[in-house]
């Protein structure tokens, strides 16, 4: 049986995905599989405290490789290339494989075949254990490309995982934006807990990956985070939930004694309180309507 | 003759249904009476990209034209679409349940 | 001078500290290059009205040419291309990558490539400076092309001093930011999460042998010490900005701290100062 996958996501960086999904990893009852989908910036990690099992590889898109001893130097593919990944350097072709993606056209302008594919390490992903069940994480290697695929690839391993081992929750904390990472972390997913702060900034950022979500037919709630900021703003987002038809989850309140948590690693479910529960049982009852 | 393909864990009619069609480790090919036809290792599964694409084009090159799968995610909707193919959801049973029921017509169509 | 604003963390105040930036030195020019949530806009006041749409080529088979060969599905990296044995291939425009291969593989010149619209640069002006905002469209995975173009349309005015909202993360699209820029602030919470995702992009910085300079935001709720963050990468801490709940309420307004407390003020003159004194 798969499992239900909900995956936490924002729209906008810094309203508390990762704090609020390690909330729920430790809330919840019942076996769970944890999945940090944020692998250009990891966090979850430092809450969960995974120690790890298992350490892969990720490699992601060949990438174009010349050999110099036979570039001339004639820059065809520069010319050709659509990701400004090539370039003449002293008379010779230099690929950056941090832009390369992989398209193979290079090789097949070079006049003098010099140009091969080669696999390029671009990540690694990890599997640990945590107090409250096994956790998928990677990191991207910084500047780098792909993050799409490794985000689809972890999703991929906590599902199989989960399946295998008949764990009935997939709990995965999204990045931040509506490209390429964010789109894989949500296709497919069974639920989205949409997190976002009173800020006029959230609110429009909230607007677009609500977008996102409908065009990948993702059912979806919103939790306002650090609601108190601005009651004002809360309210507009209720009132929106209500005109849009949105569902609205919950508002959790801000508290310097959450802050204070989790910057010394500790998950605030002591700290937050009643509604922290109360969301959570809005996202297992109401989320399961939809 | 209507070739059925469904993503499948293992390759004989006890198997499971594979809870995702383009990277399922393998794909199992009936007919319309629920007769196995063949079963191979979906090679496309391993992929960096496009999965869905080269999973379809194998199967469409073996003649199926109807798909038995959990979901199809919008890659593989689209080039199914455009491949003429038929899908019908069947998810949480074995393929021989999913053929069964689709010969009694109790699957809910997709496609 | 280019100076790109990032973070690494998203929500540390990138956009804040850009904005104030941009607020206390007239004649700068803003960008906001967080294609797929831009923001400076809101804090800067200023909704830039002037819209050009931006592009990326996606493949099609032009179907009097196509001689059914499948080439272009085997050529294709990314899966896109699909072809069933006969007649047409079909392109999936959402993978389609703007590659260019098909074209060339193409044995009759079949497949061409027309233009997709992937998001699009706004442009107004602030203070009388130019501000041109990068927006992505909601579904298009070509983040890094629009960051691109954005810049490319700075580019045509030649402005001394810009001032490049990068967006959170360390991967491709803050890279093609640094890449256009001279210098980097990273602004970061003293948090260990602060911490952990700021460090990766000062590793690209240092790849790319960008200087770089750190400024300490949200400070005063038990920091963790950036001394041997700056010392890693050989780094200094330009200015500190303290947590205050009324800074937090105003930007909550969408109202730029510069504009609302007077700490701020003195404090991105003091920053500006110090980018002059160590980037120039």
């Amino acid at each position: 049986m798969s499992p239900r996958e909900i995956v936490v996501v924002s729209g906008k960086g810094g309203t508390g995905k990762t704090t609020l999904t390690a909330c729920f990893a430790a809330l919840a009852e019942g076996a769970r599989v944890m999945a940090d989908a944020d692998v250009d910036a990891p966090n979850l990690e430092l809450l969960l405290s995974p120690r790890e099992t298992e350490q892969r590889s990720f490699f992601g898109m060949d990438v174009a490789n010349v050999d110099a001893s036979r570039c001339t130097g004639c820059g065809e593919c520069e010319r050709f290339c659509r990701f400004g990944a090539i370039a003449l350097r002293d008379g010779k072709a230099v690929v950056d494989p941090g832009f390369c993606e992989g398209c193979g056209g290079c090789l097949l302008v070079c006049p003098e075949e010099c140009i091969s594919k080669r696999k390029f390490q671009r990540g690694v992903l990890r599997r640990g254990e945590t107090d409250f069940g096994s956790m998928w994480y990677a990191r991207l290697t910084p500047g780098g490309e792909n993050s799409g695929m490794l985000v689809a690839l972890l999703r991929r391993e906590a599902k199989r995982e989960a399946v295998e081992r008949n764990v009935p929750l997939l709990l995965v904390d999204g990045p931040p934006g509506v490209g390429c990472p964010v789109i894989s972390s949500l296709t497919g997913a069974d639920f989205a807990v949409l997190v976002t702060e009173p800020s006029r900034s959230a609110l429009s950022d909230l607007r677009r990956v609500i977008t996102l979500c409908t065009m990948l037919s993702v059912p979806f709630g919103i939790v306002v985070n650090r609601w108190d900021l601005s009651k004002e703003m809360t309210n507009g987002i209720r009132a929106a939930c209500d005109e849009e038809g949105w569902l609205f989850l919950g508002a959790v309140p801000f508290s310097e004694k959450t802050a204070r948590a989790v910057n010394e690693g500790r998950i605030p479910v002591k700290e937050i309180g009643d509604p922290l529960r109360e969301l959570w049982r809005a996202i297992l009852e109401k989320g399961r309507e939809y | 003759m209507t070739k059925i393909g469904i993503p499948s864990l293992g390759t004989d009619a006890t198997s499971a249904v594979a809870d995702r069609f383009a990277r399922a480790p393998y794909f199992t090919i009936a007919d319309e009476n629920g007769a196995i036809l063949e079963s191979f290792e979906n090679t496309a599964g391993s992929e960096a990209h496009g999965a869905a694409s080269k999973a379809l084009m194998t199967l469409s090159q073996k003649g199926v034209s109807v798909l038995l799968v959990p979901r199809l995610g919008p890659n593989a909707l689209g080039f199914a679409k455009q491949a003429g193919m038929g899908a019908f959801c069947a998810d949480g049973m074995t393929v021989g349940d999913a053929l069964a029921k689709y010969a009694q017509g109790s699957l809910e169509k997709l496609l | 001078m280019k100076i790109a604003v990032a973070s690494g963390k998203g929500g540390a105040g990138k956009t804040s500290i850009a904005a104030s930036l941009v607020l206390a030195k007239r004649g700068v020019l803003a960008m906001d290059l967080d294609v797929e949530e831009p923001n400076l806009g809101i804090l800067l006041g200023c909704a830039p009205d002037e819209r050009r749409p931006v592009h990326q080529p996606v493949a099609y088979p032009e179907p009097d040419l196509c001689s059914a060969c499948g080439r272009c599905a085997q050529a294709c990296a990314y899966g896109a291309i699909a072809w069933f044995g006969s007649g047409l291939p079909v392109v999936n425009e959402s993978l389609c990558h703007g590659c260019g291969v098909c074209p060339i593989v193409c044995p009759t010149g079949a497949m061409r490539e027309r233009e997709k619209v992937i998001g699009e640069i706004r442009s107004g002006f602030v203070d009388g400076a130019p501000f041109f905002e990068g927006r992505l469209e909601v579904g298009s995975v070509s983040t890094v092309r629009l960051i691109e173009a954005t810049i490319k349309t700075g580019e045509a005015l030649h402005t001394d001093d810009w001032i490049m909202d990068a967006p959170p993360g360390a991967s491709c699209p803050v890279s093609a930011v640094l890449r256009a820029a001279d210098a980097a602030i990273l602004v970061v919470e003293p948090t260990p999460f602060g911490l952990s995702d700021v460090a990766s992009v000062l590793e690209v910085a240092a790849d790319m042998k960008k200087p770089a300079g750190i400024v300490a935001n949200k400070t005063g709720m038990g920091d963790l010490s950036l001394d041997d963050l700056c010392r890693r990468f050989s780094v200094e801490v330009l200015a500190r900005y303290p947590f205050t709940r009324s800074a937090a309420e105003a930007g909550a307004r969408g109202v730029c701290p510069y504009r609302s407390e007077k700490t701020w003020v003195w404090k991105t003159e003091s920053l500006w100062r110090a980018i002059e004194r160590r980037f120039s």
